[in-house]
């Protein structure tokens, strides 16, 4: 039931983070971390919450583009050799992005809500 | 666990890094905000690299609907019922393909990459400004008579790329933009007028002096003069003579060297700025395009066929994009266009056929300027009066508008004036003058015949001199070397630096139209030009150049081919764009076997000349891809070079190559004291001993570099590479190390580098109904992430065409070769 419940909050904040990238942009995942730790007070690991969340919502960003039948992969291969990494290092980066926006705004929601 | 405040501090400042990050650009890289966004960032060079199937999009000011279909080789056929239309179309499809192509190539030709890419581009935007270029344009643009078609097309061409840059969210933006974090600009009707320089300065702007004055400072004028002569020794021209079958060797004794001109040594660092050329090159990369056309009466199928194939920098993006523009009973032009300008600049339409090579005339001169202050100059001095220089100050910007540096560029009557080497020199140049490219290709769209085309092209088309080629459907063929050539003072050429005090140095004129080298229907049944001497110095109305700016190989070899075969078919065409054979080999390898035999029997032979001279004769003198006696060739001729004109090295560099086709003069003279090698002041070497050293020194470095002669790595596939490089230079971007056929003087050259060759091939038979084929290196989309980046690459390799198709309606464009649709409807 705990992890059900864990799950559905990162889904939750998933779909929040996609959306508002796709209305707002990458600096809305900030805001959305912070807001999220003041409004679900009480979850425990909310930057956890968080950072899983934005990463997984901008996964499925990539996901709905690729099943568009956009080459993400090539996007991928070409965009990571030029910035001289692997082609799964580029998505690892542009998750991990999206995470610690999301997940330390997170973090330090809930730390300035218990003082 | 670590304590909670240093948890907090710790997210506080990944928080903050990460915002930093994502905001500005840290080190080399963008902010990685707009750069990892899935929707707006590079991710979304994904979603873009196809376009939709169907579209419909309203942009403002057209008159109709147009209706664009894309074949299936990604070629917009544009239906439109203006010309207007047509070209404001044009401009929004190519946008939609080549923004940032269209963006960086305006801004080098203007001098404004600085805006884009910062600081680092001061020096390669400083060239353009210096030589007046973007003060050219502005002019030409003034120039335009607003009421004519030319202008009305520049102006609906802008305004379609601003329709598509318009219609831009930054998500849309080329992917090139994201990484540069950057944004397009909107389009100006001058942008056209700047991408014409830059391309007369790619084509126009050799001007032999240089060669010239820095042999005479190393050997004399006489010498210098002999092995950097006006006319080619070796002649085939682009006009037919009358009566010769073959071409005619025009040799003369070629002087020796001799005491160095001590004024040609101070005027040689006069040059500095203004030559791009590599001093230590057998011939002009650039200059390596070939066209022919054939007559009717030696087709086999009884129609004039014409075969186009500039040879130009290769980029990824290609140079050229490939359309069709169809107003009913107005205009039916099918093509290449150069992204940004409103034009179709090589095709055809239902009645002609026509494409271009260079000229290479010489049509840049230098003046040596008297002014009242060397270091801040006001005015200069002209038949003995002070005249005002009119300034000019050039303001560099970086990508935030901030001006990174000035310079005042000073013009005299005749063009823009920069200090070298303490002394002012002027310039005057054609590209910069008043010209009406656009309306002389605007003109050629309609051309009925071949006199006609020819007629209309030059009235307007002054800059960069290209020697046009056209067939007609009435099977006429005809060739003019179009453009400005200037009349000079004096002896007429235009080989040294002139005195600008005196108004008798001034160009007296231009050539008339009827004294260009020309030929209209020749009895031969063919023409050929491949950058060599235009006419043959009997038929010259005067100096058009010198042979070092001219290529004799590629003309011998086409002339041959087309003297061989009076049953041309357009699959011979194509196949000779890629012919292998080499008329300088042809010319060469006999004097080096025939050098060898000569040192055997003087008892000087050893292993290696022998090897090397047994491996020469089987060779085939070809450079097909699995040849493997090409490079010991090409080893050879540089070992030749370089101890054939050791006369010419200035602190252990060359510093001019007189042309291969001198060379080839010299091989007639064995004891011409050219051939020895100052390098070894006990002997004199004569033209036998050089050839064998040579041979025998390339055999070695050949073997030390590329293994044993039957082992595979003297396979040429494995030698020499076509570099296409993305316009940013970036290696992922890019397709390198691409193996092609042909060398150094063959139909389809490779120079080493691999950045230039043929980046539009194309083969048109004139029938009752036109049939083309095309292909150029890369495909018709700018986006790196699209299928149609490439795609057209694999059939270039392989020097194959691709059909064109050429419907005259919507209608008859099939469904199964139509890949996108888009409607353009005026906005309400």
């Amino acid at each position: 039931m705990i992890v059900l419940r864990y799950v559905a909050r990162v889904a939750i904040v998933a779909l929040i983070c996609a959306l508002a990238t796709v209305v707002f942009g990458w600096m809305s995942l900030p805001v959305i971390g912070f807001v999220y730790s003041i409004i679900d007070r009480r979850a425990r690991a909310r930057g956890t919450i968080a950072a899983l969340g934005a990463a997984l919502g901008w996964l499925g960003i990539l996901g709905a583009e690729a099943a568009r039948g956009a080459d993400v992969r090539m996007v991928a291969v070409e965009v990571g050799s030029v910035m001289q990494l692997p082609a799964f290092a580029l998505v690892l980066v542009t998750l991990a992005f999206a995470a610690v926006l999301c997940g330390t705004a997170a973090v330090l929601g809930s730390g300035l809500e218990r003082t | 666990m670590l304590p909670k405040p240093l948890v907090l501090a710790l997210s506080a400042v990944a928080l903050c890094g990460a915002v930093y990050a994502g905001m500005r650009p840290v080190g080399p890289l963008p902010p990685l905000g707009g750069l990892l966004d899935p929707v707006s960032g590079v991710w979304g060079a994904a979603g873009n690299a196809v376009l939709p199937r169907n579209a419909t999009v309203a942009i403002p000011g057209l008159e109709g609907t147009v209706d664009v279909r894309y074949d299936d080789r990604g070629v917009p056929h544009i239906f439109a019922t203006t010309e207007e239309d047509a070209y404001r179309a044009l401009g929004y499809v190519v946008a939609r393909d080549r923004l940032f192509q269209l963006d960086i190539q305006t801004r080098a030709a203007s001098g404004r990459l600085t805006e884009l890419v910062g600081a680092r581009a001061l020096e390669l935007d400083e060239t353009p400004r210096l030589l007046g270029m973007p003060r050219a344009a502005e002019q030409k643009l003034a120039a335009v008579d607003p009421n004519s078609e030319a202008r009305r097309i520049l102006d609906a061409y802008a305004a379609g790329v601003n329709a598509y840059i318009d219609s831009l969210k930054p998500r849309d933006y080329p992917i090139e933009y994201k990484l540069l974090n950057a944004r397009p600009e909107r389009w100006h009707s001058i942008n056209s007028i700047h991408l014409l320089n830059r391309m007369g300065w790619t084509l126009a702007s050799g001007d032999p002096d240089q060669m010239l004055v820095r042999a005479a400072a190393l050997v004399g004028d006489s010498a210098a003069r002999s092995v950097f002569p006006q006319h080619t020794p070796i002649e085939e021209p682009i006009q037919p003579q009358p009566g010769w079958t073959a071409p005619h060797d025009r040799f003369e004794t070629i002087v020796a060297p001799g005491v160095p001109n001590r004024n040609a040594i101070a005027l040689s660092s006069l040059y500095q700025r203004f030559r791009t050329d590599d001093p230590g090159a057998e011939s002009q990369p650039a200059f390596a395009s070939n066209n022919w056309a054939v007559s009717p009466s030696r087709t086999k199928d009884g129609y004039a066929l014409l075969a186009g194939d500039p040879h130009l920098e290769l980029t990824l993006p290609s140079i050229w994009y490939e359309v069709h523009l169809v107003v009913p009973g107005k205009l039916d032009v099918y093509g290449v266009t150069i992204p940004g300008a409103p034009a179709v600049v090589i095709g055809f339409n239902r009645d002609v056929s026509w494409t271009f090579t260079n000229t290479a005339a010489d049509v840049m001169d230098f003046y040596r300027e008297t002014v009242d202050d060397s270091i801040n100059p006001a005015r200069y001095m002209l038949d003995g009066q002070w005249r005002p220089l009119s300034r000019r100050i050039e303001q560099y910007r970086d990508q935030s508008g901030r001006v990174i540096h000035t310079d005042t560029v000073r013009y005299t009557h005749r063009g823009p004036m920069t200090k070298e080497h303490g002394h002012w020199v002027s310039m005057r140049w054609t590209v910069l003058e008043p010209s009406h490219e656009l309306q002389a290709l605007y003109d050629a769209s309609h051309a009925r015949n071949t006199h006609e085309f020819q007629d209309m092209v030059s009235r307007s088309f002054l800059a960069p001199a290209q020697n046009m080629l056209v067939a007609d459907r009435n099977g006429s063929i005809a060739i003019r070397s179009t453009g400005h050539f200037p009349i000079r003072a004096g002896d007429g050429d235009g080989e040294t630096i002139r005195d600008g005090s005196t108004s008798a140095s001034d160009w007296r004129g231009f050539w008339p139209v009827d004294r260009y080298p020309q030929s209209f229907d020749p009895k031969q049944g063919f023409l050929a030009s491949a950058n060599q001497e235009p006419e043959a110095p009997e038929a010259a109305f005067g100096y058009l150049g010198t042979d070092h700016g001219y290529e004799v190989w590629r003309a011998l070899r086409i002339n041959q081919l087309l003297r061989a075969d009076s049953q041309v078919t357009p699959d011979d065409m194509i196949r000779w764009q890629t012919d292998p054979g080499s008329t300088r080999a042809d010319r060469f390898v006999p004097y080096f076997i025939a050098a060898a035999k000569t040192e055997r029997a003087r008892g000087r032979s050893n292993v290696t000349l022998d090897s090397a001279a047994t491996l020469l004769a089987q060779w085939d003198r070809t450079y097909s891809l699995d040849n493997q006696r090409a490079v010991l060739f090409e080893a050879a001729m540089r070992e030749l070079s370089d101890r054939t004109w050791d006369e010419l090295n200035q602190n252990g560099a060359r510093v001019a190559t007189p042309s291969t086709a001198v060379l080839a003069e010299l091989l007639t003279q064995p004891a011409n004291p050219w051939w020895d090698d100052r390098r070894t002041r006990s002997v004199a070497e004569d033209r036998d001993d050089i050839l064998a050293q040579s041979l025998a020194a390339a055999y070695d470095s050949v073997t030390t570099k590329y293994g044993a002669p039957n082992a595979g790595g003297w396979r040429w596939d494995r030698i020499r590479f076509a570099n296409i490089y993305h316009l940013l230079h970036i290696p992922a971007f890019s397709a390198l190390r691409i193996p092609v056929p042909g060398g150094t003087g063959t139909l389809t050259p490779s120079t080493g580098t691999g950045h230039y060759g043929p980046s539009w091939r194309m083969v048109v038979e004139m029938g009752p109904e036109v049939h083309a084929w095309g292909t150029f290196p890369g495909g018709q989309s700018g986006n790196p992430m699209s299928p149609r980046y490439r795609d057209h690459l694999a059939f270039w390799e392989r020097g194959k065409l691709q059909p064109l198709i050429f419907p005259r309606t919507s209608a008859e464009l099939p469904a199964s070769a139509t890949s996108a649709t888009l409607e353009l409807r005026p906005t309400k």
